[in-house]
């Protein structure tokens, strides 16, 4: 089940972060994908392996926490998209899809004329699409 | 790296040197007492040798040398472990305790990363971090499942006063307070015993000792025996209390004596030194050795080779039948295990790791068959750091450790502990070798499995291993901060709290992450509060309260808590820089009166630029000094004009915009500006006081006066307030900013930042002078009277062409008397002032015809025109009006609307005080009103000049109604002037007497006007047409009754409505205005005046009267020139005595364009054709146009009122025409006529017979002078113009034969 997801700017400020966990405080989400900025700072700095990792959007693990497993994908323009799940095993391939999905939510949104890059994301029709991919990426891995 | 490895070596030598045992008498004790230290404290700086070299073998007979040794000193009631309780005690007031040195360490702000970055790396032995973990460490030792902490030798300590010391050594040893490890089996019984007689110096000679010592030796061996004379040395006291506590360290389990008061005469630590060093060397290291050698061989006979290991092997997996207890099997100092384990501890201890890594790793496959998994991650956490000692293999120690650590956890209770110790080990590793990410990792596992208190230290340590990773993870140090905070506050470690807080706030502050930094805020604002340093409290608070992305609960609590803080505090006494409400400090708008004062709002909100026309020849002219280029450049900087000025005693407002980001309404009262005033001190009043003084806003004594606002705002709701503010004196006032107090409790304060706008040309950014909205420093100068000003009686909506009587009003609430009253207007053709006595008439009827009128009205005309030329229509109010203190004058004007649309008229009153001791020289009142103008009757003339009488015109009046709704009476048609008279044009019947015009009588006028205007109302939108004749006026010789005529009233036939008069009065003016008055007398201005009634009911003060202009009508028609023949009617004749008659005709041309001309004049032959015919004389068959013979004087009427038909008739008439010649010149020119005059040509004609003659046989043609030299632009329609050609007006004559 995915707990929260973000998107980041290219000044590493939030544009958008929503937790889909009932309640429990948001403050921790907002720990969670600002400490795991670090890490996609450090992937994309010093790529292990740097022929496939140029052209890869998919960042992949960041890091596991106690409870939730991040993940993250980094645009070309360098917006930076988070998972968090309290999934201990997800497949790859779900993941993937879950972030392309994601990615063309935020594109369609970024294209909004009223939308200002840089400012958080307000519209409520983002959220809903978000909330629906988020929904749709439950029923898949379970599929 | 290497030098942190060698460093973490050290420490790990240091840790792990071998530990002695103290068994001491009492009395021996009170030896040391006398220096407030117990034996061991005194040993225990002395127990670093570090200047030693022994030669050590292995035991493979390897030679080494130890360059340097150290023992543990400790009492044998020491030795065992502290109960947990006490332990963690211990623990949390180390912690506690140095709160203090932690804040000490950071050499700077904690806020300031590069600080805590500074810190972190520069971290040594004695930051508070080692120093607890290694009390943490010291708390865990003496366990049974390691021999490190094992004693390898004790000292048996008795003092030389004791009686028969033997028997005290013997008794000491058997006593019951050898430490559990001992009685219970743990530990080998038999360790090495060295006797020590201590002597103390001042009770007696060292020589008293000997004898005891040499019983000693006999008994107890010779090498084993020692004597320690203490108490010998001078009292130093500085020197002994630096020394002391330098080195010793602290003590494991607290104990009670202090060594704060140290009055101490102790040995010379030659002798302690001595005295260690003696026991070392020659008892503790060889004894080490010799163990180390005999089990070494007892494990290679039992364990080592091939048949051993099978042995071994059986023999274990017998043991597997036994229970899996928790704790492991039991193992006594006897075992097999204990010995290899003492074995390489010993080994260990004397830096023989190779020998020590064998044996541990021997040991570790035994322990985990026989499950003893305490033992056995004990192994393991040695081996790992044998391997580190040994610098092999990092990879297999991280993993040893590891293990070791899961092990320690598995065992879970108590042991779990020593799992951190693993851990903190293993990120001493990680550290050593610049793995700090790894180290972070490592005690953040650490962490989840403490205490909170423990997992607060460790967290805060991962924290900086963050930071001093490459690249630092900012955030991850900022997370594991927030997470050492939290633990920090569980366990009410505020003060390590806010340290960890207020580092991590910086990696959180402006980076967008609001959540985030909100409740590190929230904390750092608690725990300030908590530790007493409210303003830093506050501070916090005041960031959170803006906090519009919180939701309404969160932002209420924030606002609850930050108000609770400040309530507790501070109070109101303290302004603070909130937030809250949000004002936008670098827009506000100052409005002031300096010496342009505004009557309303509306004129203050106006525009400035509308009023410099109006002001233009109202103010006296300011000097300006212009500069050319070839000026010397002025040396002086242009000074920035950065102040306005104001009066005292008149309130200067703000507009200053609050609002509120919050989604919870806030109460904000108490607003008002704060300000700087200084005070300009009189020379007359206060002499004294010539310093100037500040003062802030202290309503009561201050010369300001400041009044106070409040208000609430809804969520999210944003408000313009103005604030006021009254300086009462004179002086420099300075608005800083604004002062409220939030929710009756905190008081907040914002500074304006107003900034001119930025010069673009200046590179150094330099900003321009504010623009005088902005600006926010007055110079407040000395009271000066100020008008209220107030027009009455203005309607807001009028139609066009309607006439208004406003009265103005002036009231002069000061003092002091007003005077050179001066008054311009925009729209002066709009707006005018009237005379005094305007204002006690009646409206609409003092408008009519006066009968007294004369000299005053034509004296009033004249000097309007000369005030209007000078300055552009500023009117100045007579000389003598001084508008005294508290008086009120009132004045009429009069608004005449002469266009549709909005009308917006701005009227500046000028004026000058009459006390000499004011602060301004003149004041200025600025009014503006807007008129909406709406369309109402719109009037047009067409004149036509008439071809019988060069001095008549006929006029046309075409009066359309445009208004949508209301309907117009219309009252009277005037044309202004002396030059014009107007007639109506009469119907034949009547005409004799019409054109009298004079010898009026009642029942003639009343069909006139019945005439002249069929219906007097004009509904909405219906037009209606109107004739008049146009007469030039006759000479000024008539009396002025004479001009009445220019009036023609429209009225009923039966209505005695006076006429009103346009020849003087506002009518007049307003005429005048719209007339140019340099205008020729050529053209004509056409009034009309109509009226309409308010409502339904006739109250003759609701009768509105309009007056519709029609300026410059050109009396041009559509020739330039107007000819008239003037000839005799009827001549008669004689042809029998004269043949032909011979008739003298004048021709008259006037020139009616504004050009001079050339005219020329032909008469026409007749065609040769017609002259044949006409031989039978000039009387043809004229049906129609015989009756003129009879009747000449009734020749003009018809053919001006019925232009058509005839013409037809003279055609036929020409073409018939007798014969007749022309006498004179067949062509004559007149080469100059000018503009406006006419000429008279002479003309002959000769008859042949009698007759009726058309005499239109000639040909006018002009050409217009001055038109050619201007036209070069011109058309052709104006080169037409420019030349032209007219017939002859058919003129008939009659010659008639005369009967003699």
């Amino acid at each position: 089940m995915i707990a929260s997801v973000a998107v980041v700017g290219q000044e590493n400020n939030p544009l958008y972060l929503q937790s889909f966990i009932d309640g429990d405080d948001a403050l921790k989400f907002h720990y969670i994908v600002h400490s795991s900025l670090d890490i996609i700072e450090e992937k994309v700095n010093n790529p292990k392996k740097p022929g496939v990792s140029l052209n890869e959007t998919y960042l992949g693990l960041l890091y596991p926490t106690e409870d939730y497993r991040v993940f993250g994908y980094l645009s070309n323009t360098k917006i930076k998209f988070i998972l968090v799940t309290t999934d201990q095993d997800v497949r790859d391939a779900d993941v993937r899809n879950f972030f392309h999905r994601f990615h063309a939510a935020y594109v369609e949104a970024a294209s909004n004329p009223f939308h200002v890059p840089g400012k958080r994301i307000t519209a409520t029709a983002f959220t809903e699409r978000v909330t629906n991919i988020v929904k749709s990426f439950g029923a898949s891995s379970l599929a | 790296m290497e030098a942190a490895g060698a460093a973490l070596a050290h420490l790990m030598r240091d840790r792990f040197s071998p530990v002695v045992m103290v068994l001491s008498t009492p009395r021996a004790e009170e030896s040391c007492r006398k220096n407030h230290l117990g034996f061991v404290d005194l040993l225990r700086p002395f127990s670093v040798l570090d200047q030693i070299n022994v030669p050590v073998r292995t035991a493979s007979e390897q030679p080494y040398r130890l360059q340097d040794f150290q023992l543990r000193i400790f009492n044998a009631s020491e030795i065992r472990q502290p109960s947990p309780e006490i332990a963690e005690e211990h623990l949390v007031e180390i912690v506690t305790n140095s709160s203090d040195d932690a804040v000490g360490a950071l050499q700077g702000d904690p806020a300031n990363i590069e600080v805590v970055k500074q810190m972190a790396e520069s971290e040594t032995q004695v930051s508070w971090f080692q120093r607890y973990s290694k009390s943490f460490m010291s708390t865990l030792a003496f366990s049974e499942h390691e021999a490190l902490d094992h004693p390898v030798a004790c000292l048996l300590v008795v003092s030389s006063k004791d009686e028969s010391p033997l028997s005290q050594f013997v008794d000491l040893f058997n006593g019951n307070q050898l430490p559990r490890l001992l009685n219970e089996g743990a530990m080998d019984p038999k360790i090495l015993k060295h006797y020590v007689l201590l002597h103390d110096v001042q009770d007696g000679a060292l020589d008293g000792c000997n004898e005891i010592l040499f019983e000693m030796r006999g008994a107890f061996g010779v090498n084993n025996c020692g004597v320690l004379p203490i108490n010998s040395g001078a009292p130093d006291v500085a020197f002994q209390l630096d020394f002391w506590t330098r080195r010793s360290s602290l003590p494991i389990i607290p104990s009670s004596h202090s060594t704060s008061e140290l009055v101490c005469i102790v040995s010379s630590d030659v002798q302690i030194t001595d005295f260690l060093l003696d026991v070392t060397l020659k008892q503790v290291i060889p004894h080490m050795e010799q163990k180390i050698r005999m089990l070494n061989q007892q494990v290679s006979a039992t364990r080592k080779g091939l048949k051993n290991q099978l042995k071994n092997l059986w023999w274990r997996k017998g043991k597997d039948d036994t229970p899996d207890v928790q704790t492991g099997p039991v193992y006594t100092f006897s075992s097999m295990e204990s010995q290899i384990r003492v074995l390489a501890d010993y080994a260990f201890m004397l830096r023989d790791y190779d020998l020590a890594l064998s044996n541990y790793r021997l040991l570790s496959s035994d322990y985990k068959t026989d499950k003893a998994w305490k033992h056995y991650a004990g192994v393991q956490e040695m081996i790992g750091l044998c391997l580190f000692m040994l610098d092999q293999s990092r990879r297999e120690a991280e993993m040893c450790l590891d293990t070791a650590y899961n092990y320690y956890q598995k065992c879970g209770g108590l042991t779990a502990k020593y799992a951190t110790r693993t851990a903190l080990w293993l990120s001493e590793m990680h550290k050593a070798r610049g793995q700090f990410r790894e180290a972070a990792g490592v005690l953040f596992r650490a962490s989840v499995e403490e205490l909170d208190l423990r997992a607060g230290v460790l967290l805060e340590q991962a924290a900086y291993c963050y930071l001093r990773a490459s690249p630092p993870m900012l955030r991850k140090f900022g997370f594991h901060l927030v997470l050492a905070g939290n633990r920090y506050i569980v366990c009410a470690q505020h003060k390590h709290a806010m340290r960890v807080y207020r580092s991590a706030l910086s990696i959180f502050e402006d980076q967008g992450w609001k959540y985030i930094s909100d409740h590190v805020h929230f904390h750092l604002g608690r725990l300030s509060h908590f530790l007493g340093s409210f303003d830093l409290a506050i501070l916090h608070f005041m960031k959170l309260i803006s906090c519009s992305h919180q939701s309404p609960t969160n932002q209420s609590n924030f606002l609850r808590e930050f108000l609770y803080v400040v309530q507790n505090t501070v109070g109101k006494d303290k302004l603070l820089e909130l937030d809250l409400p949000a004002v936008k400090v670098e827009n506000v708008c100052v409005h002031f009166e300096d010496h342009r004062t505004y009557a309303s709002s509306a004129a203050a909100a106006a525009p400035e630029e509308i009023w410099g026309p109006v002001e233009e020849g109202l103010l006296p002219a300011v000097t300006v000094t212009l500069h050319t280029w070839m000026d010397a450049p002025s040396k002086s900087l242009p000074q920035v004009k950065d102040f306005n000025i104001c009066v005292a005693g008149e309130d200067i407002g703000v507009d200053v915009e609050f609002s509120n980001p919050l989604q919870i309404p806030i109460d904000i009262s108490s607003i008002c500006l704060s300000c700087e005033f200084i005070e300009t001190a009189a020379a007359s009043e206060e002499i004294d006081s010539q310093i100037s003084k500040e003062e802030t806003a202290d309503i009561s004594a201050s010369p300001l006066f400041l009044p106070q606002e409040a208000f609430s705002l809804k969520p999210e709701e944003k408000i313009v307030v103005r604030l006021m503010v009254k300086p009462l004196k004179e002086g420099v006032l300075k608005v800083v900013g604004v002062n409220w107090i939030l929710s009756g409790v905190a008081a907040g304060h914002r500074d304006f930042a107003v900034l001119g706008p930025r010069i673009k040309r200046s590179k150094s950014g330099a900003r321009d002078e504010p623009l005088p909205h902005q600006r926010l420093k007055f110079h407040v100068l000395r009271h000066m009277p100020r008008l209220d000003v107030s027009v009455h009686e203005l309607p807001a909506r009028v139609n066009s062409g309607e006439l208004h009587r406003v009265v103005l009003e002036l009231y002069n609430p000061s003092k002091v008397p007003v005077k050179k009253l001066k008054l311009k207007s925009s729209h002066s053709n709009s707006l005018l002032v009237g005379d005094p006595a305007d204002l006690d008439m009646e409206f609409p009827s003092c408008l009519e015809v006066q009968a007294q009128e004369g000299q005053q009205e034509v004296h009033n005309a004249e000097s309007f025109e000369q005030d209007s030329s000078p300055s552009g229509l500023v009117f100045s109010f007579p000389e003598g009006t001084v508008l005294e203190g508290g008086s009120t004058v009132l004045w009429p004007l009069w608004f005449h609307a002469s266009h549709a649309g909005m009308l917006s008229i701005n009227t500046v009153i000028y004026y000058e005080s009459d006390g000499a001791t004011v602060g301004l020289m003149y004041r200025t009142v600025r009014m503006t009103h807007t008129i909406q103008v709406l369309p109402a009757l719109c009037i047009s003339v067409q004149i036509s000049p008439s071809p019988m009488h060069l001095q008549q015109f006929f006029l046309r009046l075409d009066v359309e109604n445009q208004h949508l709704t209301e309907s117009f009476w219309l009252r009277q048609v005037s044309c202004a002037g002396d030059h014009w008279c107007l007639a109506p044009l009469l119907p034949p019947m009547v005409e004799q007497e019409g054109m009298g015009g004079t010898d009026t009588a009642e029942v003639r006028a009343a069909f006139l006007s019945a005439s002249v205007c069929p219906s007097q109302l004009l509904p909405p939108s219906q037009t209606l047409s109107l004739f008049f004749k146009l007469l030039v006026a006759q000479h000024k010789g008539r009396s002025s009754s004479e001009e009445v005529t220019s009036n023609i009233g429209l009225g009923p036939p039966s209505s005695s409505e006076p006429l009103i008069d346009i020849s003087s009065g506002p009518l007049f003016r307003f005429l005048l205005s719209a007339t140019n008055p340099m205008s020729d007398s050529g053209s004509v201005d056409v009034v009309l005046i109509s009226e309409q009634q308010e409502g339904m009911g006739t109250v003759q003060d609701s009768l509105r009267v309009g007056a519709h202009h029609v300026c410059h009508c050109s009396v041009q028609g559509a020739q330039p020139f107007v000819w008239v023949m003037e000839a005799p009617k009827c001549v008669v004749h004689d042809f029998w005595t004269q043949p032909f008659c011979e008739v003298s005709v004048t021709l008259t041309i006037r020139n009616c364009s504004i050009f001079a001309a050339s005219v020329r004049v032909e008469t026409l032959d007749l065609p040769s054709a017609a002259s044949s015919q006409t031989t039978q004389g000039g009387w043809t068959s004229l049906g129609v146009s015989t009756p003129p013979s009879g009747e000449s004087s009734k020749a003009e009427p018809p053919r001006k009122s019925t232009s058509g038909v005839p013409n037809t008739e003279v055609m036929v008439n020409r073409a018939s025409c007798g014969p007749f010649l022309w006498c004179n010149l067949q062509a004559s020119t007149i080469h100059t006529l000018p503009a406006g005059a006419s000429a008279k040509v002479p003309l002959r004609i000769a008859f042949f017979a009698p007759g009726s003659y058309d005499l239109s046989r000639y040909r006018i043609s002009w050409t217009l002078l001055e038109f050619e030299p201007t036209s070069s632009l011109s058309t052709a329609a104006t080169s037409k113009e420019a030349l032209g050609t007219g017939l002859g007006h058919p003129l008939l004559l009659t010659v008639v034969q005369s009967i003699t």
